[in-house]
């Protein structure tokens, strides 16, 4: 197989992780990107053959002056760009559209689709000289469909499917392919701390919460972070070649679109 | 690819185009194959070109999709060499143009027969020998773009398409409990028999005026820049039929190289 490069933000999180540990096993030299410290034990603990580097790179994705380390880091892989995966992501603080903060609502589109949209405008130049690239981002079924309480979250992931829409268009010509993956409910730190202030939010137990929210579930569970990672996986293969401005809803079965 | 026996499957309208694609990459991955397909010329014929490679891995089965005990005798044939079903590809499919104010009752009743009421009888067959062998097997259902959005000259088809993507999501949801996932795959324009004889069938009708413009003029809608190879949609069906996709439960995928963007 032939040296290429992907950049991976979020990649301290539940379903970043899950990720860099797919791509790496399929192959990929990685730079993986998080806003927290530990991206960089994360990064020394995935495994990778010989030939093949996974880096961690400390960078806020909002700000594209801090882009830097991670063209540094892709440098030093010295592989071409193939692949940017947009895994970042920050849930709201759960919240009617009444009360909700204006700073709030800034906070979650600045991260879930502002920073998307620097880190395309970034990046693309890099991907269209590999010659063969793709993008995948991370949506969600409450992109596709709006709930109560997660108003900023739901409109910043619908955005993301739309952006991934746009590019898709955009940069087809450029043999650079863009799909979303739209997870349901996934059991991460993320997802068990929106049910817990849910729960709090409608005086109910976290039990009973996360009860409601399961029993949507037609699999009658939440993913595995790896049941993601594997759909953002086929989606930047070979088997994905002819896929572009599509969403593949990974939410067993939670929401039929 | 692996030889391992993954276990079964069965293609319905598996002699030529995607069908064939699909059985021929089902038995890479290891899969026993049946090939049911209501032309027995072509699907013996199909047989015979695969045991070159996978000798004693695939059989023919002469299947009329509107016919139950014609699906049920595929199953259980499934079932008999192979040892269960694990993968049920409804597949069969056809369309026939015509202008929306003329789109008949005979061609409306002969498209929904087989490529609605033929998928529901699939799906029926295929989950009942799953259920009865405790096998969380994978159903496959064939949709098209057209289920999502209609198109002028192919009523019929479209709406039978969208029947697909319905009896998908009642599927998933009738089935979940059992541990068996129904999803789709929509193609987009795939040079394939059947877009050859709808490309010959819409300049008979007038509706384009030089073999091939049809098929062209919908490619230039495409951002990929091209049809489709059948190869290249069956990428995405094996991913669906992998363990890559175990969390996915009635949902559709567009492989359409960027067409409408759903």
């Amino acid at each position: 197989m032939s040296a290429k490069t992907g950049v991976l933000t979020g990649a301290a999180g539940g379903i970043g992780r899950a990720t860099a540990e797919r791509l790496a096993a399929d192959g990929w030299s990685l730079v993986l990107v998080d806003q927290f410290d530990n991206v960089a034990d994360v990064a020394k603990g995935i495994k990778a053959k010989d030939g093949q580097k996974v880096i961690g790179v400390v960078a806020d994705i909002t700000n594209p002056d801090q882009y830097g380390a991670i063209d540094a880091a892709i440098a030093s892989i010295g592989a071409p760009l193939k692949f940017l995966g947009l895994v970042a992501g920050v849930l709201q603080q759960v919240g009617s559209i009444e009360t909700l903060d204006i700073a709030e609502w800034d906070r979650v589109f600045n991260v879930n689709l502002r920073a998307n949209v620097f880190l395309m405008k970034h990046f693309i130049p890099a991907l269209r000289a590999a010659k063969g690239a793709s993008i995948v981002t991370v949506s969600s079924w409450y992109g596709k469909s709006g709930h109560g309480f997660f108003g900023a979250y739901c409109a910043s992931k619908a955005g993301v499917i739309s952006l991934t829409h746009t590019a898709a268009a955009e940069l087809a010509a450029d043999n650079i392919r863009v799909n979303s993956v739209a997870p349901g409910n996934v059991a991460t730190s993320m997802h068990l701390d929106a049910l817990r202030e849910e729960a709090e939010k409608r005086s109910v137990t976290f039990e009973e919460m996360k009860k409601t929210e399961w029993d949507k579930i037609p699999l009658g569970r939440a993913a595995y972070p790896s049941e993601i990672a594997s759909a953002i996986s086929f989606l930047a293969g070979p088997d994905g070649s002819y896929l572009t401005g599509a969403t593949i809803d990974v939410n067993g079965g939670c929401l039929f679109t | 690819m692996s030889e391992n026996n993954k276990g079964g499957a069965v293609v319905t309208g598996a002699a030529r185009g995607i069908g064939r694609e699909i059985a021929t990459a089902l038995l890479r991955d290891g899969y026993g194959v049946v090939i049911a397909d209501i032309d027995p010329a072509v699907g013996e014929q199909t047989v015979k070109e695969l045991s070159k490679d996978h000798a004693g891995r695939v059989v023919f089965s002469k299947v009329d999709v509107t016919k139950r005990d014609e699906v049920k005798a595929a199953v259980a044939a499934c079932c008999k060499e192979f040892g269960g079903i694990n993968v049920m590809i409804n597949n069969a499919g056809f369309n026939k143009p015509e202008p929306f104010l003329e789109a008949s009752e005979k061609t409306w009743h002969a498209i929904m027969d087989v490529n609605a009421l033929g998928v529901l009888i699939g799906i029926q067959e295929a989950a009942k020998a799953m259920i009865e062998r405790g096998i969380k097997g994978k159903i496959i259902n064939t949709a098209s773009i057209a289920g999502r959005t209609g198109f002028a000259d192919f009523a019929p088809y479209s709406a039978s398409k969208a029947v697909v993507i319905s009896l998908t999501q009642a599927g998933a949801r009738a089935l979940a409990g059992k541990g068996i996932t129904v999803n789709a795959f929509g193609p987009g324009v795939v040079d394939t028999p059947l877009w050859e004889k709808l490309d010959a069938d819409l300049l008979a009708m007038g509706a384009s005026k030089a073999p091939g413009e049809a098929m062209n003029s919908l490619a230039s809608q495409i951002l990929l820049g091209r049809v489709a190879k059948p190869s290249d949609v069956v990428g995405t069906v094996r991913f669906l039929w992998s363990p890559q996709s175990d969390y996915m439960t009635g949902q559709v995928l567009l492989i359409d190289g960027g067409m409408i963007l759903q």
